[in-house]
């Protein structure tokens, strides 16, 4: 249907009363609304009826515009958040333009808000609209800019997370370019050789993907790979990234050996410290890509890697090279890392057998395994004391947070799972050994409940202390065991208890991999302890409200490996909608500048959370662009501009005034 | 507050003196909301099974109120992960007696069913050899007399021998119960029962260790009140509790009562040693009441235990079975070896009497040398351990009207 030119037309309002089931009629006298309305001389009809947001309502205002040619409608109803799109879509199919509506809330603003005055109620019901009516009778018909979109997504991180959406993408014929900081693919996933319920290695399991995602020609995969820089807008990004040399070029004989002779000996970082590496290396054997990779920091260049290689496939001096790509939409899959407990921290760093839960999982991997004894340090390991929530749940006052970092107050989810899953690996190996659980709560949730009822099987001993009292881990050596840990069992009621213990495996939680430089570069919001925030956490789960991001996994919150999957595939699926269209619809409501007023003195440029605004060289001078694209239509920019130069669409100066001119129209100051 | 040690394996260790599943146990509390013996001022048995679960060893040996508990098997029945709290107490205690236990045998009789029979057929072998090697002395089987002489010796040398054993052996095992729980705080009891005790008198402690020893002996020894609890009660014959212990606990004090005389006092003080009284004698009518009410009262506990009529009976501890067949045994060998005595007397050239006797003397020996390290033990330790807690709650009240 073509749209009517309205601009031109006196306006001619319609305005619709809803009952909400009683829910606005039992307080607001609608009848009296309607009648008091439609004594304004620009309303041309007003009624009240039952459910506005019905077939039958809708029919009504569909209905009520051709009959008398209204070509301004006010729906009188909810929250605009719940049926705002509704009644736009109603008014546009009629033919007029879409923003020639306007939902005014008497309901959460009024009605409920006021259910013991009714008539005062009834009388702000009547402000409202009128105030609706005189901003709306001054709106211009607007039209929504539109944007081409580049079909192309970008994914950060080569973990599970980024694998899985870029398959999931590539499934829906969107080319993908997959990034990886890391030279080798697989993330996190990798450094669990048990996963439950299977029992599968991790690095089968990653490897599965990782074959999928080499074969697709569809992806891109850029190991040493870093996002360095990006400019542009949901649809259209230009990123610059940035790509470190392997080191390693060519698939030569002697890369073993080469690893073997490098003189350089350095924490190995796959096993979390507990282990030694090279500054050639490879994390394990069948790590992809199967080259092992130069870490640059740690290589000094003495080349006699390259003895090994008869001077062949490996390039000690190459070049680190920048690239940019175009993509339309991001995916944040950059995962997380353990919470590495303070130094003293439950006796952390001062004994080698307090260790963390991922290290003593790669010590279980590492272990000789026909060893009938676990032996740690030299020591035969009979007793172990498990703490959890170490860097999780942290309270002000009893933890300590990070230098320059805030408490990690919130759940890692994971932890407790994965320490009974361990216990109950450990019970299995090693039948002798005893086992403490202390614990503040234990969330083993949905099927996990059964490494919880296996290690209650197991006789793993569940301590509970209290939130506030940090179980005190003593370092003693005598004939009970090397530690000692003092601790307070509310169970027990509330007795101090001593737990004797060999090893002492702290529980420790998840943390968002340290990615400000890309929160910067995408101005993606973050929530608490730093992971990416979601639109909303039940409508937009996997969204960011930056728009055209688009989060998986545990960048977002602590997640296990299979609701990673879920996380990454739902992301994909969302940044397919907007990578399957030709081009991107933007909202109307944004803010433009009047370049002959502005100045560009850039106090707009600071308030704006969005990085929608820049300085630019424009009729002989420095002003303010704004990208349509990016405005949010915050209006934050529109009261710093000291010349009034900037105006926002469908809201400006005028328009609110009269707004609020009607709301008072009649009403004497007191 | 002192710090509790906590012993890694306990539970296992437990575990292995009865048929329960404590590792199954989440700590829900159901059974100390259905346990008669839960109240405001202590709760049961939850925080002792709490003690097992994290290994805390001594206050688990040190706790009083293992013996308060009759085994009404209520928490059994509710609990709701089938953990058997009621037969997790019941080896609790059996740990208890093994460690109360000096020699330690215990240890090695509540975990080894194997061990434990053979033993019984081994000194049931040895006793017969023994006590016919000592009589094969005398020309044997024309001259031996059952009610005098050499026969007589043995057998009576052999129980003072057995008596000063097991009196030494109960007396360390007494002093034991005493050092472990006497002192001991209740650990069931909230913090606000704890009074400071230290202000009554050392008069007025024992003016209520005296009356409470009485009480105690009273209701919980010779009338076995406890049992009267509706809740252990149960409804017939087989079921009741009370009674068959009653009987087996007089039975026994009769039958020890009449033995104690015929030695001391008649054969010792008026020396008619070898003279065998008529049937009618006060001493053998006593002496046939203690029988019938033993047999009376254990024949009642093995139909009772094979018939298992409700959740109290559900496991019997092998021990346990051995201790009411061992009872069973005494009274009816009693019976027979009181005949025997008289058909010897009509007619000495009978040699059947002879065996019967022997066999009624192995039995009872068997019985009496391993009350110390089994279920009999409980004689010793729940009565002083009642003794102990009530004493203290005593002291506890008393401390806390002052």
């Amino acid at each position: 249907m073509s749209q009517r030119t309205q601009e031109n037309e006196e306006p001619r309002v319609g305005v619709f009363v809803c009952h909400c089931g009683g829910n606005i009629s039992d307080v607001v006298d609608v009848e009296k609304v309607a009648k008091t309305i439609s004594k304004d001389p620009r309303v041309k009809y007003a009624t009240h009826f039952m459910f506005m947001c019905s077939d039958p309502g809708q029919n009504m205002v569909a209905e009520k515009i051709k009959e008398l040619k209204l070509n301004r409608v006010i729906v009188a109803a909810c929250s605009p958040k719940l049926h705002e799109l509704t009644f736009r879509k109603v008014v546009a199919k009629s033919g007029l333009n879409p923003y020639f509506y306007e939902h005014v809330n008497i309901r959460e603003q009024d009605s409920w808000v006021h259910s013991h005055e009714p008539e005062k109620a009834t009388e702000k019901a009547i402000r409202l609209i009128e105030g609706a009516i005189e901003r709306l009778t001054r709106q211009n018909p607007l039209k929504p800019g539109k944007k081409k979109t580049v079909p192309h997504a970008l994914v950060i991180g080569g973990g599970v997370a980024g694998l899985t959406a870029a398959l999931e993408l590539a499934r829906r014929d969107i080319p993908v370019t997959l990034v990886e900081k890391s030279p080798f693919l697989g993330g996190r996933v990798t450094q669990i050789d048990n996963i439950y319920p299977t029992g599968e290695d991790g690095k089968d399991l990653v490897d599965d993907l990782i074959q999928k995602v080499l074969k697709n020609d569809l992806i891109t995969v850029r190991t040493n790979t870093e996002v360095v820089d990006a400019s542009g807008s949901i649809g259209d990004y230009q990123v610059t990234l940035k790509i470190t040399p392997r080191g390693v070029e060519e698939d030569v004989e002697g890369l073993d050996k080469a690893i073997e002779i490098c003189p350089i000996s350095v924490d190995n970082e796959f096993d979390y410290g507990t282990t030694k590496r090279k500054a050639i290396y490879k994390p394990y054997p069948k790590a992809v890509p199967n080259l092992p990779a130069i870490d640059w920091n740690t290589c000094t260049r003495c080349g006699e890697c390259l003895k090994a290689t008869n001077n062949k496939g490996i390039n000690l001096n190459p070049e680190f090279k920048e690239d940019t790509i175009r993509v339309g939409a991001v995916v944040m899959a950059t995962g997380f890392k353990p919470y590495e407990p303070l130094p003293g921290e439950y006796g952390y760093g001062e004994d080698p057998n307090v260790i963390t839960l991922p290290q003593l999982i790669r010590i279980m991997e590492n272990m000789d395994p026909n060893s009938k004894e676990f032996i740690y340090n030299g020591r035969k390991i009979k007793k172990i004391a498990f703490i959890h929530c170490v860097g999780s749940r942290q309270i002000e006052g009893v933890h300590t947070p990070k230098e320059g970092k805030e408490l990690n107050t919130y759940c890692s989810r994971v932890c407790c799972s994965t320490t009974l899953w361990a216990a109950n690996r450990l019970k299995k190996r090693f039948p002798d050994i005893h086992m403490f659980d202390l614990y503040r709560d234990i969330r083993t949730y949905q099927f996990y409940e059964d490494i919880y009822e296996e290690a209650s099987r197991n006789n793993v001993v569940f301590v509970k202390f209290p939130d506030e009292e940090i179980p005190q881990v003593k370092i003693v050596k005598d004939d009970k065991g090397l530690f000692r840990i003092e601790t307070t069992d509310i169970l027990l009621r509330g007795k101090t208890v001593a737990v004797p213990a060999d090893l002492v495996v702290l529980a420790v939680g998840i943390e968002p991999n340290p990615i400000r430089d890309l929160i910067e570069i995408f101005s993606i919001p973050y929530g608490s302890g730093g992971f990416l925030l979601e639109g909303h956490p039940k409508l937009r789960p996997v969204e960011s409200s930056m728009e055209g991001i688009f989060l998986a996994g545990t960048a977002q919150a602590p997640m296990s490996i299979q609701e990673t999957i879920i996380a990454a595939t739902a992301a994909a699926g969302k940044a397919a909608t907007i990578l399957t269209k030709p081009e991107i619809e933007l909202s109307p409501f944004v803010a433009s500048v009047n370049l002959d007023k502005c100045e560009g003195t850039g106090r707009c440029v600071q308030e704006c959370e969005y990085n929608a605004i820049e300085l630019k060289e424009a009729n002989g001078g420095k002003k303010a662009v704004i990208d349509p694209s990016l405005c949010a239509g915050c209006g934050a920019c529109v009261p710093v501009c000291p010349n009034r130069a900037i105006t926002l669409e469908g809201y400006d100066i005028d328009q609110i005034l009269a707004q609020v001119e009607g709301m008072l129209k009649g009403v004497k100051a007191e | 507050m002192s710090v509790i040690e906590l012993k890694p394996g306990l539970i296992e260790e437990i575990q292995k003196y009865g048929a329960f599943d404590i590792s199954a146990c989440f700590n829900c509390g159901n059974c100390t909301a259905v346990c008669p013996l839960s109240n405001n001022a202590s709760s049961f048995p939850r925080p002792l099974i709490r003690l097992a679960q994290v290994g805390a060893k001594e206050e688990l040996l040190k706790s009083k109120e293992l013996w308060l508990c009759y085994y009404c098997g209520e928490c059994s029945e509710t609990c709701p992960r089938q953990a058997e709290p009621g037969e997790f107490m019941a080896a609790a205690r059996r740990y208890a007696i093994a460690h109360y236990d000096p020699t330690k045998v215990s240890t090695i009789f509540y975990k080894s069913k194997i061990f434990f029979i053979s033993l019984l057929i081994i000194l049931a072998a040895l006793f017969t050899y023994v006590g016919n090697w000592i009589n094969i002395a005398r020309p044997f089987p024309e001259d031996y007399e059952i009610a005098g002489g050499w026969f007589y010796e043995t057998i009576h040398w052999v129980g003072i021998g057995l008596g000063i054993f097991i009196g030494l052996i109960a007396l360390i095992e007494i002093i034991n119960i005493y050092r472990y729980t006497a002192k001991h705080d209740e650990y069931t009891m909230p913090e606000d029962y704890k009074t400071d005790t230290s202000k009554l008198s050392t008069g007025k402690k024992f003016s209520i260790a005296f009356n409470t020893f009485f009480s105690v002996l009273w209701n919980e020894v010779m009338l076995q009140k406890r049992f009267q609890d509706p809740d252990i009660k149960g409804k017939d014959v087989f079921e009741n509790r009370r009674y068959p212990h009653l009987f087996i606990f007089w039975g026994f004090i009769l039958l020890f009562a009449v033995t104690s005389f015929n030695f001391l006092v008649k054969d010792t003080l008026l020396g008619l040693k070898g003279v065998l009284w008529p049937w009618y004698y006060p001493t053998h009518i006593v002496g046939y009441v203690g029988g019938a009410l033993l047999v009376i009262g254990s024949t009642v506990m093995i139909i009772g235990r094979l018939k298992k009529p409700n959740k109290y009976f559900k496991n019997t501890h092998f021990t346990d079975w051995a201790f009411i067949i061992y009872m069973w045994l005494a009274g009816v060998t009693g019976f027979l070896a009181t005949i025997a005595v008289f058909m010897y007397q009509s007619n000495p050239s009978l040699t059947w009497p002879y065996w019967l006797v022997i066999a009624h003397v192995v039995v009872v020996a068997e019985l009496l040398l391993l009350a110390p390290f089994t279920k009999f033990a409980h004689a010793i330790y729940r009565p002083f351990a009642l003794w102990f807690y009530e004493t203290k709650k005593r002291y506890h009240e008393e401390a806390s009207k002052e």
